[in-house]
């Protein structure tokens, strides 16, 4: 039986359009919102623990070896590695109550970026040179900086005689700023040995108050 | 019909065909007039939601990377470090060379350079007096969270956060300060650089 044109059935399927409003609109509200509060600046964190003075309340158990008590000393003119516990290879001894530099400070080119308005550590000793601006920034400028390379080196030059020691004293002159801090932080916990594999060395890191010397 | 029959006797065959192309001509481009006003025009927008999608997963991805929100200004350059151990939550002190704030409120200012005024001094030369009332009052609340979450950790962490010139005689204090107000763990904040 056939039928008229108007009751035959349509065997077309009939398109449905999805409503894409909603979505839209999120995206539109999401998007914004999430660059604004996403991070632009990766932090990281570095561990430390607080300086004692006086006394200890709590008795401590004396220990089966005595400790190394390596002391890394930031002075103006550069570090100073001293240790009451044992020897420190490659670094010469310094007599008690004296001051000396054993990885002196050194001149070398430092890529301004970083430093732009400012010159790089340490400042008292750099104020004369011209700064880091916009228009050096991706240049090399000689500079008097503290050499941490070689104090990264001669600390795993330590930690490769002591490999057990695991605590490091940071001290520094009052003067010295954050920033070296950290930088000596960074090089007594991490070094590359020659392999490029990466040694973990001291991670317990504390400070000690500063001194005036 | 006869004088028709002679008019097209009087035309040729050539005028003939182009009489009947230019009427199919005028004939499309009615109907083309009249289509463009009835047919809707479709834009597609997978490309677009494509890449919408592909934004919004990676901005959700990295808000989610730390809980710890620094805002470097003028005033606060933080340092670079090369250590790659993530921020955890902890009281933030922030220490600038003009102020001292704990969770970004204000508690100390300071004299030129990162000086410590007097009158913020106790009676031990160390500790920094308005700093160490605010911080007990965060060990305080620490301590009254840990009663009634057992899962919260018992140690007490603090992050610090100091601008690149701030002095280390004035970050002993701060550090003196705080481990008299029994925060155990210090957690110096600085920029991630490659090469850790």
């Amino acid at each position: 039986m056939s039928f008229s044109p108007s009751s035959r059935h349509n065997s077309e399927l009939e398109e449905i359009a999805i409503n894409l409003n909603p979505m839209m609109d999120m995206f539109a509200v999401l998007i914004p919102a999430l660059l604004m509060l996403s991070a632009v600046v990766e932090v990281a964190v570095v561990e430390v623990s607080a300086p004692s003075i006086g006394p200890s309340n709590v008795e401590q158990k004396p220990p089966d070896t005595p400790p190394l008590n390596l002391t890394v000393t930031v002075l103006d003119g550069g570090y100073m590695l001293t240790a009451t516990g044992g020897e420190l290879p490659g670094i010469p001894r310094v007599d008690p109550g004296m001051t000396m530099a054993q990885i002196p400070l050194k001149e070398m080119g430092v890529v301004c970026s970083r430093f732009r308005g400012t010159v790089p550590p340490p400042r008292s000793r750099n104020l004369e040179r011209p700064g880091c601006n916009d228009a050096n920034a991706r240049d090399t400028v000689p500079f008097l900086i503290y050499d941490i390379d070689t104090l990264n080196q001669a600390v795993l030059k330590i930690h490769q005689t002591y490999p057990n020691d695991r605590n490091v004293i940071i001290a520094a002159e009052s003067s010295v700023q954050y920033e070296s801090i950290i930088d000596v932080l960074d090089a007594t916990r991490v070094a590359r040995n020659a392999d490029g594999s990466f040694e973990t060395m001291f991670t317990q890191a504390v400070l000690s108050p500063a001194t005036n010397m | 019909m006869g004088i028709e029959n002679d008019q097209h006797q009087h035309k040729s065959q050539d005028e003939l065909y182009s009489e009947m192309r230019a009427r199919e001509k005028k004939k499309i481009k009615r109907l083309k007039r009249k289509n463009a006003h009835d047919r809707p025009v479709d834009i597609s927008i997978n490309s677009l939601l494509d890449i919408l999608s592909v934004i919004l997963v990676f901005l959700m991805k990295s808000y989610s990377a730390s809980s710890t929100n620094v805002k470097p200004s003028k005033e606060l350059q933080i340092p670079f470090t090369k250590s790659i151990d993530p921020a955890s939550e902890a009281t933030a002190v922030t220490v600038t060379l003009k102020h001292i704030l704990v969770d970004d409120v204000p508690v100390m200012d300071l004299e030129e350079g990162g000086k410590v005024r007097a009158e913020d001094l106790a009676e031990e030369s160390m500790m920094l007096q308005p700093l160490y009332n605010k911080l007990l009052d965060e060990v305080e609340k620490r301590k009254k969270i840990m009663q009634r979450n057992t899962s919260v950790e018992a140690k007490i962490n603090m992050e610090l956060i100091a601008d690149r010139f701030v002095p280390f005689d004035l970050l002993t204090r701060v550090m003196y300060t705080a481990g008299q107000a029994e925060f155990s763990k210090f957690d110096f904040i600085a920029i991630k650089i490659e090469g850790g």
